[in-house]
C-alpha cells in the first residue's frame, strides 16, 4: 500500500462487546487530496472521522497519521498529532461562553501562542471568513452560518495539515454551502489534505475531482479507485 | 515538546466560575474542625507530657518520735538538695501541712496526731528516682518518695485516649475533605465535560486540562480554607484567653510552645494544596476515558 498522510490496515471499531461499526478498514489518504465520505445514515462514517481525529481508539488494526503509528504513541505525544488536525464538529461544538474570537483562538491557546501573535491572527482568519465584524459576538447571537464560518475558523487557524468536516453544510442553505466548500477548495490548494462527510449530491458534483470514500454497513467502498490506488503527485 | 498554554487565556477555556455551589462553604467547615482537632490533639500531647513527667516531687516521713521526724526530715532535705535534676527542695512547714490536711481531718493542730514531715522539690529535667529513692532508704527507712505522676497517671492516660480520639478526628476529617474535593472535581468535569472534551480533541494535553480544573478547584478550596481556618483561630485565641483566666496549673500545661502554635497556621494553605493534589488526581483519572 502507497504511503500517504493517513493509513488505515484493517482497522475494525466496536463499542463494548457489541458488533463491529466499521470492519477492516484499509486505505491511504495522500498528503494534499481531497476526499468526501458518503453513505447512508449508520454506515459509520461519524465514527470513521472520529477514528480519524484521534477521538476513538480502533479495536483492533493500525492507524497511521502523519507518518506514526497513533496506536504507539504515548498518552502526551497525541495532543501533538491532534494539533496538526482540523475538525469541523457536525454540531459546530463552539464554546458558549466564549466570543467569535476567543472560539477561533482556542486551539492557538492550547498551543501556546503568544496573545499578540493570537490577535493578528485569528483578526485575519475572521476577515477570511467574513466575521471581521462579529469577533466580539457570543456564539448564542450568531446566525447557524455564522457559527458554522467560527467552526471552519476555529479548525483552520493553526494550518492543519488534515482538515476533518462531518456534514459541514447540513445546517446551512445552499448559497452558504458553496460559500464553505470554496473555502475548504482554497485551503486544499495550499496543501491541506480535506475529508468531507456528507450526504449532500450538489456538493459531490460541484468538486468533480474530489476522491469519494463510500462507506455501507461498516465497510468501506472505493468508487474513484484513489484509495487503494492513489494518483502520483498532487491533484492540479 | 508541547509547550503549555498561554496564562490568561488559557484561564478562560473553561468558564468563569466565580465562587458557586456549596465547595467553599464544606471546605470551611472542614478546615474549622481541621484545626480544632489538630489544636486539641497538640494541646493534649503537651498537658500528657508535663503530667507523664511528674513536675513535683514529694518525700514524707512518718515518725511519732518527732525528734527523729526533725532529724530525718533535715537528712532527706539534704538529698533531695544535692540531687542532679532537681530543685527548690523546701521543708514543707507543719502550718501548711495541717492546713492541706484540714478539708478532711479538721484543725489538727487542736489534737494530738502526729502529722508527717513532708520535704518537696520540682523537678527540672532528667532526675534519676531510682538511684534517689535507694540513697534515701539507706538514709532514712520510714521515707516514701513520690511523685506527681503517679497520682496523676489515671487522669494521663485518660488525656492520652483523648488525643489519640483528636487524631482520629482529625484523619477522619481530612479523609472527608478528600473526598469533598474528588467529589467536587467529578463535577465540575461533568458539568464541564462537553468543553473539556473539546479541548482534549484540539490538542489539549492532560496536564493543561486538569490545570484549569485544579485552578477553579484550589480558588475555592483556599478560600474555604482561611474562612474556616481564621474561624477556627479566633475560637483558639478565644479559648486560650479563658483557659488563662482560669489559672489552673493543670490546665495551663495544655500551652504548648508559641512556635508549635504556629504550625496551626500552616494547615488552611496545606489544605488547600492537598485540594489541588486531589483535583489534579482527580482529573487525570478521569480524563482516561479519552483515547
Amino acid at each position: 500500500m502507497a504511503s500517504g498522510i493517513v493509513q488505515f490496515e484493517h482497522v475494525g471499531l466496536r463499542y463494548g462487546m457489541g458488533a463491529e461499526i466499521l470492519s477492516d478498514l484499509s486505505f491511504s489518504l495522500r498528503e494534499g487530496g481531497f476526499y468526501f465520505l458518503t453513505g447512508p445514515s449508520g454506515a459509520g462514517k461519524t465514527s470513521l472521522l472520529k477514528l480519524l481525529y484521534l477521538a476513538q481508539a480502533p479495536s483492533r488494526g493500525a492507524i497511521r497519521l502523519f507518518g506514526e503509528d497513533a496506536g504507539r504513541l504515548g498518552r502526551g505525544e497525541l495532543p501533538l498529532l491532534r494539533r496538526r488536525i482540523g475538525v469541523v464538529f457536525q454540531d459546530f461544538r463552539l464554546a458558549d461562553h466564549l466570543s467569535a474570537f476567543d472560539n477561533v483562538a482556542l486551539p492557538l491557546r492550547i498551543a501556546g501562542v503568544g496573545e499578540s501573535e493570537i490577535a493578528s491572527s485569528v483578526g485575519e482568519m475572521l476577515d477570511w471568513a467574513g466575521l471581521a465584524d462579529r469577533s466580539g459576538a457570543r456564539p448564542a447571537t450568531l446566525s447557524g452560518g455564522e457559527q458554522q464560518r467560527v467552526a471552519i475558523a476555529r479548525a483552520v487557524i493553526t494550518k492543519p495539515r488534515l482538515l476533518i468536516a462531518d456534514e459541514p453544510t447540513g445546517n446551512v442553505d445552499p448559497d452558504m454551502a458553496l460559500l464553505l466548500l470554496a473555502l475548504f477548495d482554497a485551503l486544499n490548494r495550499i496543501g491541506t489534505t480535506v475529508v468531507i462527510a456528507t450526504h449532500d449530491i450538489h456538493l459531490l458534483s460541484r468538486m468533480p475531482s474530489a476522491e469519494i470514500m463510500r462507506l455501507a454497513k461498516g465497510k468501506l467502498a472505493d468508487p474513484t479507485g484513489a484509495l487503494r490506488h492513489p494518483p502520483k503527485g498532487h491533484r492540479p | 515538546m508541547i509547550r503549555r498554554g498561554s496564562g490568561d487565556g488559557e484561564r478562560r477555556l473553561l468558564p468563569p466560575g466565580g465562587v458557586t455551589g456549596p465547595m467553599p462553604g464544606i471546605v470551611a467547615a472542614m478546615m474549622f474542625l481541621t484545626v480544632l482537632a489538630a489544636a486539641a490533639s497538640l494541646g493534649l500531647a503537651y498537658l500528657a507530657s508535663s503530667l507523664g513527667s511528674g513536675r513535683a516531687l514529694s518525700v514524707e516521713i512518718v515518725s511519732a518520735d518527732a525528734a527523729a521526724k526533725a532529724r530525718d526530715a533535715g537528712r532527706v532535705l539534704d538529698i533531695v538538695s544535692r540531687t542532679p535534676g532537681l530543685e527548690k527542695a523546701r521543708l514543707v512547714p507543719e502550718s501548711e501541712v495541717a492546713d492541706s490536711l484540714r478539708p478532711w481531718l479538721g484543725d489538727v493542730t487542736a489534737v494530738d496526731i502526729p502529722l508527717p514531715a513532708i520535704v518537696e522539690a520540682e523537678m527540672r529535667g532528667a532526675a534519676d528516682l531510682k538511684a534517689l529513692e535507694t540513697r534515701l532508704k539507706a538514709a532514712v527507712p520510714s521515707a516514701r518518695l513520690s511523685t506527681s505522676a503517679e497520682w496523676l497517671a489515671p487522669l494521663a492516660g485518660f488525656i492520652a485516649a483523648l488525643r489519640w480520639l483528636a487524631a482520629g478526628i482529625l484523619l477522619i476529617v481530612a479523609a472527608a475533605s478528600v473526598a469533598v474535593v474528588t467529589l467536587a472535581a467529578r463535577a465540575t468535569l461533568d458539568t464541564q465535560g462537553e468543553m473539556i472534551e473539546l479541548l482534549h480533541l484540539i490538542g489539549a494535553t492532560d496536564s493543561q486540562i486538569a490545570r484549569l480544573v485544579q485552578r477553579r478547584i484550589a480558588g475555592d478550596a483556599l478560600l474555604g480554607s482561611v474562612i474556616g481556618g481564621g474561624a477556627a483561630f479566633l475560637l483558639l485565641i478565644f479559648l486560650g484567653e479563658r483557659l488563662a483566666a482560669l489559672g489552673s496549673d493543670l490546665l495551663g500545661g495544655m500551652s504548648a510552645p508559641g512556635a508549635d502554635w504556629w504550625l496551626l497556621l500552616l494547615i488552611p494553605p496545606l489544605g488547600a494544596l492537598l485540594a489541588m493534589l486531589v483535583a489534579r488526581h482527580a482529573v487525570f483519572r478521569a480524563l482516561k476515558r479519552f483515547p
